[in-house]
């Protein structure tokens, strides 16, 4: 386990990079749930953690828009492309994803389990 | 433009335009039935287009997020082709690649242009294509896409004792 901060000291909806294990990694706070996922864009290794946060944009019938709050998504700052941040995977092909690391607040502190990241 | 040859180089600008269109704005979400035929504006700058569109898809989706899947996916499913007028290449196999490129020998319908000028004759669009492709192109294609049964369109056999 890496300790990466107090959680009252993570900025909701920001992304915080760490260095961790020897990766960077973005670590988020949305709302009281915390995210973490490699600082690297499958696509062409952009800072996918400086894109822009948001809940997940959808649309249930052509020409109507709604969000998804309960479902960060991050769009990597390069091209775009976005991830679900719970599963690292990208919203319009599974088969890409950011690496996820597991993270969690553990008395007050976050902290990241390096080494059993991954995708689900 | 000034003159009818540039318009006429750029009819697949306007087609292009259209199916864009059709795809980002959902038509085909709305309408999952529909089939949609490009006519008369060539055919080769389909892999190109779909791949630009695929691309774009993947970095401005949260502009239609009403689309499900990949424009090209949507293409596959709904979208017919007419043949003319098929590019002309130095090397007719490279036409052939790009369209085996998206699949579109089963896509691709027969049309010949008559009576424009620019017609596409059967016997010399057959020496352009795969044999191998015919038999789709020049009918099962138009079946599938128009549902009908080959045989109900072989020509009616001249009744005994008449002429003409």
């Amino acid at each position: 386990m890496v300790d990466v901060g107090a959680a009252g000291e993570f900025e909701d909806r920001r992304f915080r990079i760490v260095r961790a294990g020897g990766h960077e990694v973005g670590v988020l706070r949305w709302s009281d749930r915390f995210f973490a996922v490699h600082n690297r864009c499958p696509h062409q290794k952009g800072p996918v953690c400086l894109g822009v946060v948001s809940g997940r944009l959808g649309g249930a019938a052509p020409g109507s828009m709604d969000v998804d709050e309960a479902t960060p998504v991050v769009a990597c700052p390069w091209h775009g492309w976005e991830f679900d941040l719970a599963r690292g995977r990208a919203l319009w092909d599974e088969s890409y994803a950011v690496k996820t690391v597991p993270v969690r607040a553990v008395d007050g502190r976050v902290m990241l389990e390096m080494g059993r990241g991954t995708t689900d | 433009m000034s003159t009818y040859f540039e318009t006429h180089v750029l009819w697949p600008q306007a087609i292009q335009t259209h199916l864009v269109s059709f795809i980002a704005h959902g038509v085909f979400e709305k309408f999952p039935e529909l089939r949609l035929v490009l006519i008369e504006g060539g055919s080769a700058w389909i892999p190109s287009l779909l791949w630009r569109f695929d691309t774009e898809y993947k970095g401005l989706r949260r502009e239609v997020p009403w689309l499900k899947r990949l424009p090209s996916e949507y293409f596959a499913e709904h979208v017919w082709v007419t043949t003319q007028p098929l590019e002309i290449a130095p090397k007719k196999e490279n036409v052939v690649e790009l369209l085996r490129s998206m699949n579109l020998q089963d896509r691709l319908v027969y049309s010949s242009d008559y009576p424009h000028w620019d017609a596409d004759e059967i016997d010399y669009l057959s020496t352009r294509l795969p044999s191998s492709w015919h038999a789709a192109i020049f009918l099962a294609n138009a079946c599938a896409l128009y549902g009908w049964k080959a045989d109900d369109l072989a020509r009616p056999k001249a009744a005994a004792g008449t002429t003409g």
